[in-house]
Parts: structure tokens; C-alpha cells; sequence
């Protein structure tokens, strides 16, 4: 069932900054090319070395037409091929599945993908973000990406308390990932004692979903540098091999996503289709990561029992059991997630490329303990969008 | 981290601050032209997909599902069911407006009468909020003065 | 290598208002042109399963402005889409390596831009500079385009004749082309005297405001002979990043739009393009762009773009038989529509405007000020 590829492409470059609320010292151009320093760095390459730039971000947030343009002062896409693909929350992944794509083709040996956003530009993300719905009629009402319908769906289907527990659990591991990260944006050292007092006095943002619950609003970029696989064992003494991706889409309106109409959401879709055309037929046995875009902690505790394939009270048990930790069953976001870094076209990369970094072995002072071979990256945006991505350490999936 | 290598002074850095604004029109074409002008009869038209059968509302010309044209209109609600909702207590602007609503202020996702599959949203009135839950009925409170636009139907009201 | 094919194309006809119909709707009209003339479906085993599009944020003033209209290009019920947030050229060059990768084998690719939706298009470009130091000084694509002109007006003695028989000839052909903008027929005095835009622009040398959509099917060679009995082939495609500041280029040489084109002739093994190639699509936003264009694409020599004119150069070539960018089209889709244009002309399908023995076509398109960003893209038959 696997896709047959025209040829494989390995990561041999990652490069991001340090992600902030506060990048006053770096304008557009030069925050990004800070990370393309840092993948040409990580690779060993130089700029000769790139044949194709691809780059991606949502224009309003930094309220600049057709960016490409003035960024390549930071970019270093003078005289080259480039690029611009975008989709909103999951441009960063997009750009990676693309530069998958580019390579794999034949086209372009090298290419260097960069997703950024620097959200404290535009002043107000969830206003940005509001900007997507019809301006007809729904644009007086969205409150950006800010929602309790999955709180309320949850706690209806397993109880207030039980829920609203597993939410809180899931928020403060990965404040204790964030932990251990030192780029991650917000670290805020909370501590599993604390979650009576949070569920009760963070602030409420929209119905259940607290303040503490709801993602960061961040800036930053990540560039991850993408070869032929003949290139990338030349560059990289452990390139990490992109096995297969997948888009899935949905409708325009909030509303039916909000309250989903169909049985299965775009998350369980895409991990359905993308598990069963590479053969893996138990998720939770098979990944030793999964960096997964969570953009608040009930949709985090709710998407993993769709990403794994799991049902009924499954994935909330493994929330309770610790199954989801960097010790247990499969280490969820070591990084510390979304709620903690959230510079949103960067972020749908940062998955890739943290889940790169730690088959790798080269994430540092929050690297796994376990040996990492088989990772798993999401994405999310849209109305209710999913990329979905494997990567693997070996070269040896193929006729699976 | 590579920090700015020119050791600038802090206090020599600035940001502009600029308000960006570009005057757009949008068109309603005749799909939602037929929806505007409903509102203001106190309808709510639907479009009907002829392949699947389901009603949407506001109509979109061409069912997602499906993938075809979808032109024909009928009649759904007035009142309907409340399938979700969301009560903010965090303002944000208003991107169309600027303005910013006072809070806390809430959003119902509503399946309206005779519309199975597709879910209709709206604000609901602020004394209702606190009896909130899934599946209460909502019917519509019309604006007096209807001009053919959203703001023709104020919010929903629990219908008791 | 192996070939990718464009199985078909279906075009909206381009206004310079198209304020009854939104762009949603627009887009649901040439799905079902193009459905029609193919057979096309999305979803099952062989449907499209990847859907590829272009628009823009600013001209739709939404983010995301893909989630508009996922719902009426077939992407809405789980399926995947990408967004080209740039110039739809460019998504030739992306569909084709999706296709290549072994990903996809079958795309569905509609872009749109309509441009009478904002106030001011020249608002949204001046959009596209820092908002440091150019925005402030208030650039915008025409005034580049101005200082553009004048640099190569000065280089290649170009005369306000030969300007005007650009214009005079884009609308004669756009009188033939159903799907055109602007067909009203000028003489040279019109031209020549009409209204200055941004010396030495004049408003007859500028592109008029346009709203339009256009989609294709693309296909891996295995499988484009389901939907066409004669596919044409992407041969060649090239692109290539100017620098940002006009003041550090040659701004009447187009260096990038040289290697654009040095990648896409490599690419279609073409060594000599003056002999190779039947006929040209060239994004003409303003009259001396479109021989300033084929010089850069090797049709005319270096700094002649004034007697190439004199000698029917764009007649013998083929330049721009629809009428070109200069007759009005979107400026986000500018290329794609040229894309249109050249599949019609290779299939033998241009009506009106048909030209004789096409059989190897060579489209440009250009984003930002003064032809910063250039893709080109070869087509044969």
C-alpha cells in the first residue's frame, strides 16, 4: 500500500530561533535568517549548496503582501528557485511535505524550507485569526481560534470532573516538557499540585477553556533543510528519512467543525488513511514520539485518542496512567507543545523538527531516554485541518 | 542564542506603530443575496444539495460533501437546537469593526428545523446565557428595522 | 524523466467587476467547465485525492483565503489542498513535482484574484514593501514599474510609438478572445496621449483592473489519457528570486527572469528558444514590459526590444494572442491564465485567435516590483 516514492528524502538541516513574545532586536528579515544560519550551520552547508527556497507564513499577522519578496535579504534566495506555499495553521508542516515533494520529484537536490511567523506585529493574534471567517457573516462572531465546544463535548462524554482533570494533567506535562526545552517560549514551572487551583483560578477565556489551557502567542522561525537521499548521506551523518504525509481538509464553515456533523474528524481521517498505506496497524506500539499540535489542552486530550486510533475512554486513561509522558507508552511533545510555543506558521515545523532532533539524538537537555527510531508529527489549521507526517531513522520501510 | 551582534542600546530600538487600511467591498453574489433578503422577510433560506439531500444555511452554491452545485432553496428553522456553544469571556476586537463587545457574551452552534446535517451559528441573548446546555430549543429575535444583512437577526433566544 | 500533462483548462471570462458573482461562485462555474470536458471526479479510488490552489490573503482580505474556497474545489470532504501564495505560474512548477514525487498523480488546480474587491490594488503592493523605508516612501508595483520603464526606455531607445503599438496590438487580439477583459480598439494617439499614470507610464500602458479564475487538471503520464485524447506536456519549468532593493539591480536587464528562463529551456532541452519556440505568454502589466520580457526570455536581443517591434517580432513569435496581461487579467493569476491560453492554442482549441502549427509554448510570469520574482514555464504538444 505504501506509495511508491521517486525517490527518498532525508532532513539534514534544522535550524530555529529562540521563541519569544518579545523580538523588539530582530526585524522580519533578520529573525529568519537567524534560523537559516542555524540549519545551514546544523547541515554544514552553505548557501551554494541550496537549489530551492520555500517559504510560508499568513500575511496578516505582519500585515505584509507577497513577504518572499522583501525577506529575501533574510531568506538568501537571491538568484534561486523559491517557493511560496501556504495553509494557514499548518503552513510550517505543508512547507515540509512540499519540500518532500520538490526533492522527491527530481526537480530540486537541496531545498531549504522556512515557516515563521511573528505574531507581536500584528498586534492581536485572535483578532488575525478571526479575519479567516466570511466576511459576510460569520466574522462578527468567531472569536479567533478560541473555543470551549471541545471541552463541553468531552465533559459531556466522561463527566466534569474526570475531564477537566485529564485537560489540566495534560497542560502541566507539558509545562514540565517546556521544562526541560530551552527554547520553548513560556516555561512556567507548574507542578502537578496545582491542579486544583488552576482548574478553579486560571482565568476562563470561553467557557471551559482557562487561559492556562490556550496556546501562546509567540514569534519565531524554523528552517529545516531537506536532500535527495544521495545528497543527504553525503551532508549528514544521520539524516532522518521522511517516510509518508498526508493533507486532509474540511469545510469552510466553523460551525460544522465546531460541532462536528460527520463521525470522524480530520485528524482520525488522516491518521486512518496515512496508518493503512504503511502497513502500521497498532500507532501506539509502533511511534517512539509524537510531536502533535495542540493548540489548547482539551483539544490535545481530545485529538490523541484520534490520532492513535483509540476509542472511548482509551486515551484519557493513558492521560491518567502518565502512558503519554516522556517515560511511557509514546512521549507526547517533548518539546512541550503548543501551549507552550506557538509562532504559528513556524509551529507546524517545529513538530518535524523536533521529532527529527530527537531520532537524531540531538536534542539535548530534553532528549528522550529511550532510542528513537519511528516518529510522528501533526499538524492543525483551518477550519479543521490535518497534515499528518512519519519519519523514520532507517531506510527500511519500503515494501512494506 | 545570536543576539544583535551591534550591542545596540535597548532604548535605540524602536517599533512603528501603524494602522494599515484598505477600504474592500464584498460582493454577495446570488446565493447569499437570496440568503440576505430572506433575513429580512424573517426566513431563513437553505440551500438543498441534490445528491446527499442536506440543507445548508447560510446556502452555499455548491455542497462540500458532494462536491455539486447546490441552487435550490427551501425553508429551514425558524426555531432550532442548540448542538453547542461557546460563552466568552475574553474580548477580542472585532476585525471588522474594531470594536471590542463587552463580556461575557456567547456564540450557539445551532441544527436548525428540517436541516440535518449542517449546523447554523449565531449569538444568543445574554439572559440566557446562564441556561445554556446542549440541546435546548432557540428560536431567532429579529431586529425591528431589517436591511438585508446579519444584523437583521439580533441572537436566539431560549424558547421556553 | 518522466512527463507530466495539463489534461485540460477552463477559464472564467475576465472583468473588470465582477460584482454579481463571489469568487466562490466564479470558482463553482469552471469546476463543473472543467468536469465537463474531462469527467473528472474527486474522492474513490481514482478521483482527485489533491486539490492545489491560488489566491491571496490581501486582494480576499481574509487569512487563509484557501478556506474560502476549499469547499468549491473539492477539497472540503478530507481531502488535501495546498495554497501557491504567489503568482499560479508557480503552481505549474509545484503540481508538477507533486505529480513526480509519486505522491499524486492527478491534481485539480484553480486559482482566482479578484482585484475590484479591494479600493486600490496599488494599496495592497505598496503592502508588499517594509514597512520601514519603502512602504513609507510609498512604493508600489506601478511606480516600480515606472522607474523600471524609464531605465529601459533610456537603454533601448524605445519610442512612444513602438509603446503603443504594444497596446494597439494586445487589443486587437483581445477582440478575438472570449475570455478577455478589454477589448475596446485603440489607434496609437490613444495611447500615446492618454493620461499620465507614473511618468513615463500612461494609464493605455497599464494593465486594467480585473477580476477572474481559472483551473486545470493535471495528470501523471499514466493516467492524463483518461481525461484528454490530447494531453500537453510541462516541459520546462524555471524560477528565480530578484533582489529586493531596485537600487542594487540593472533595472533594465532581467537578470532573474534569465535564469528562470536558463532553468526551463535546460529543463525542455531547448538550446535555441528563437527556433524552438511557436508562441509566447509574456505577463505584461505594463507596454514595455512585454519586449523588455522576451528579451530577458531570449527571443529578442539584449537591449532591441524597439526593433523587434519594428521587425512584427510578437507577430512572428506569437506574443500574446489572447491579448495578454495588457487586455486585463488578475494580477495573482496572471500566468495561469497565460497557461490557458497556450493549452487552447497547442490543442488547437484558440477559436478566434488560433494561431497555425503551435507546437512548443513558452509562458512568463512576473510577482513583485519591477519583475523581482520571474517563473517560466514550457509547454509542448
Amino acid at each position: 500500500m505504501t506509495k511508491k516514492k521517486n525517490r527518498n528524502v532525508g532532513i539534514v538541516g534544522i535550524g530555529m530561533t529562540e521563541i519569544s513574545s518579545h523580538k523588539e532586536d530582530q526585524n522580519q528579515p533578520e529573525m529568519i535568517n537567524e534560523a537559516v544560519r542555524a540549519a545551514l550551520a546544523d547541515a554544514g552547508i552553505t548557501l551554494k549548496d541550496i537549489d530551492c527556497v520555500v517559504h510560508g507564513n499568513m500575511e496578516l499577522f505582519e500585515m505584509v503582501h507577497q513577504p518572499d519578496l522583501w525577506h529575501m535579504i533574510g531568506t538568501g534566495a537571491l538568484g534561486k528557485p523559491e517557493f511560496r506555499i501556504t495553509t494557514g495553521g499548518t503552513t510550517g508542516m505543508t512547507l515540509i511535505a512540499a519540500s518532500d515533494n520538490l526533492v522527491a520529484s527530481g526537480m530540486y537536490d537541496v531545498v531549504m524550507a522556512i515557516g515563521f511567523n511573528k505574531l507581536q506585529e500584528a498586534g492581536s493574534t485572535t483578532g488575525g485569526i478571526t479575519n479567516m471567517a466570511d466576511p459576510l457573516w460569520y466574522r462578527h462572531l468567531q472569536t479567533g481560534a478560541l473555543t470551549s465546544t471541545s471541552a463541553n463535548m468531552t465533559i459531556e462524554e466522561f463527566g466534569a470532573e474526570r475531564a477537566r482533570k485529564a485537560a489540566m494533567k495534560h497542560r502541566i506535562m507539558m509545562d514540565k516538557h517546556a521544562g526541560l526545552n530551552e527554547r520553548a517560549h513560556r516555561r512556567l514551572g507548574l507542578e502537578y499540585n496545582q491542579m486544583e487551583d488552576l482548574m478553579k483560578n486560571s482565568p476562563p477565556l470561553i467557557g471551559d477553556l482557562r487561559l492556562i489551557h490556550m496556546c501562546s502567542q509567540s514569534d519565531g522561525a524554523c528552517v529545516m533543510i531537506l536532500a535527495s537521499e544521495e545528497k543527504a548521506k553525503k551532508i549528514s551523518k544521520k539524516p532522518v528519512w521522511i517516510r509518508d504525509h498526508i493533507a486532509v481538509h474540511r469545510e469552510e464553515t466553523a460551525s460544522n467543525a465546531y460541532f462536528p456533523i460527520l463521525s470522524e474528524n480530520s485528524h482520525r481521517a488522516a491518521a486512518r488513511k496515512l496508518f493503512a498505506r504503511n502497513g502500521i496497524t497498532n500507532p501506539v506500539e509502533y511511534f517512539d514520539v509524537f510531536e502533535m499540535y495542540d493548540p489548547s489542552a482539551w483539544w490535545g486530550i481530545e485529538w490523541l485518542r484520534d490520532f492513535f486510533l483509540l476509542k472511548g475512554d482509551e486515551a484519557i486513561k493513558m492521560v491518567e496512567n502518565g502512558d503519554w509522558d516522556l517515560d511511557g507508552k509514546v512521549p507526547v511533545n517533548p518539546s512541550g507543545g503548543v501551549t507552550a510555543s506557538n509562532p504559528i506558521s513556524a509551529t507546524a515545523m517545529l513538530k518535524p523538527a523536533e521529532v527529527a532532533l530527537q531520532i537524531r539524538g540531538d536534542a539535548g537537555t530534553h532528549q528522550l531516554k529511550r532510542e528513537v527510531r519511528h516518529g510522528l508529527a501533526s499538524g492543525f489549521g483551518g477550519v479543521m485541518w490535518t497534515e499528518l507526517m512519519i519519519l523514520e531513522k532507517d531506510l527500511n520501510w519500503q515494501g512494506v | 542564542m545570536a543576539k544583535n551582534k551591534l550591542n545596540t542600546q535597548a532604548e535605540e530600538l524602536i517599533s512603528i506603530q501603524v494602522v494599515n487600511s484598505i477600504d474592500y467591498s464584498f460582493p454577495t453574489g446570488p446565493i447569499m443575496g437570496k440568503w440576505f433578503q430572506g433575513l429580512k422577510e424573517k426566513k431563513f433560506y437553505a440551500t438543498k444539495c441534490p445528491s446527499c439531500g442536506r440543507t445548508m444555511t447560510p446556502p452555499r452554491g455548491c455542497c462540500a460533501l458532494c462536491v455539486v452545485r447546490s441552487e435550490e432553496f427551501v425553508e429551514v428553522g425558524p426555531k432550532g437546537t442548540v448542538e453547542n456553544y461557546d460563552i466568552a469571556y475574553y474580548a477580542s476586537p472585532d476585525p471588522l469593526t474594531g470594536k471590542v463587545r463587552s463580556t461575557p457574551y456567547a456564540a450557539v452552534f445551532v441544527r436548525m428545523d428540517g436541516s440535518d446535517c449542517d449546523i447554523f451559528t449565531h449569538g444568543i441573548k445574554d439572559e440566557d446565557i446562564p441556561k445554556l446546555k446542549r440541546g435546548v430549543r432557540v428560536r431567532p429575535v429579529w431586529n425591528e428595522v431589517r436591511t438585508g444583512c446579519i444584523e437583521d437577526m439580533l441572537y436566539f433566544e431560549i424558547d421556553a | 524523466m518522466k512527463r507530466v500533462a495539463i489534461c485540460a483548462v477552463a477559464q472564467h471570462e475576465i472583468k473588470g467587476n465582477i460584482w454579481y458573482k463571489r469568487f466562490q461562485d466564479m470558482l463553482l462555474d469552471i469546476l463543473e467547465d472543467l468536469q465537463g470536458e474531462t469527467g473528472f471526479t474527486f474522492g474513490g479510488e481514482n478521483g482527485v485525492k489533491n486539490v492545489l490552489t491560488c489566491s491571496d490573503d490581501f486582494f480576499d482580505a481574509r487569512t487563509i483565503s484557501d478556506n474560502a474556497v476549499n469547499d468549491v474545489v473539492g477539497a472540503a470532504n478530507y481531502r488535501g489542498e495546498q495554497k501557491m501564495a504567489q503568482e499560479g505560474l508557480n503552481g505549474i512548477g509545484y503540481a508538477m513535482a507533486d505529480i513526480l514525487s509519486g505522491h499524486d498523480d492527478v491534481i485539480y488546480f484553480a486559482g482566482h484574484c479578484k482585484e475590484s474587491l479591494s479600493a486600490s490594488r496599488n494599496q495592497i503592493a505598496n503592502m508588499a514593501y517594509d514597512p520601514f523605508y519603502c512602504r513609507c516612501l510609498g512604493m508600489d508595483y506601478l511606480n516600480a514599474a515606472g522607474l523600471q520603464a524609464r531605465a529601459y526606455m533610456e537603454k533601448t531607445k524605445i519610442t512612444p510609438e513602438q509603446l503603443a503599438q504594444v497596446v494597439v496590438r494586445a487589443r486587437q487580439w483581445a477582440s478575438r478572445n472570449t475570455y478577455a477583459n478589454e477589448k475596446t480598439q485603440l489607434n496609437l494617439g490613444d495611447v500615446m496621449y492618454s493620461s499620465v499614470l507614473c511618468d513615463p507610464i500612461r494609464s493605455l500602458h497599464a494593465y486594467p483592473v480585473s477580476d477572474g479564475a481559472v483551473a486545470m487538471l493535471l495528470a501523471s503520464e499514466e493516467r492524463a489519457y483518461e481525461f484528454t485524447d490530447n494531453p500537453i506536456w510541462i516541459t520546462g519549468f524555471g524560477n528565480c528570486m530578484d533582489d529586493y532593493f531596485m537600487g542594487r539591480r540593472d533595472l533594465a536587464a532581467s537578470s532573474a527572469l534569465k535564469k528562470a528562463a536558463e532553468q526551463a529551456y535546460k529543463m525542455a532541452g531547448i538550446k535555441q528558444p528563437r527556433k524552438s519556440v511557436n508562441l509566447m505568454e509574456v505577463m505584461d502589466c505594463y507596454a514595455y514590459q512585454q519586449p523588455m520580457w522576451l528579451e530577458g526570455l531570449g527571443l529578442c536581443d539584449e537591449g532591441k526590444g524597439g526593433d523587434f517591434i519594428n521587425e512584427y517580432g510578437p507577430a512572428k513569435y506569437n506574443v500574446n494572442l489572447s491579448g495578454g496581461m495588457l487586455a486585463g487579467r488578475p494580477l495573482m493569476i496572471g500566468g495561469l491564465y497565460g497557461v490557458a491560453e497556450a493549452v487552447l492554442q497547442l490543442k488547437g482549441q484558440a477559436n478566434e485567435h488560433q494561431a497555425a502549427d503551435v507546437n512548443c509554448a513558452v509562458i512568463q510570469s512576473t510577482t513583485g516590483g519591477a519583475g523581482q520574482f520571474q517563473t517560466v514555464v514550457v509547454l509542448e504538444r
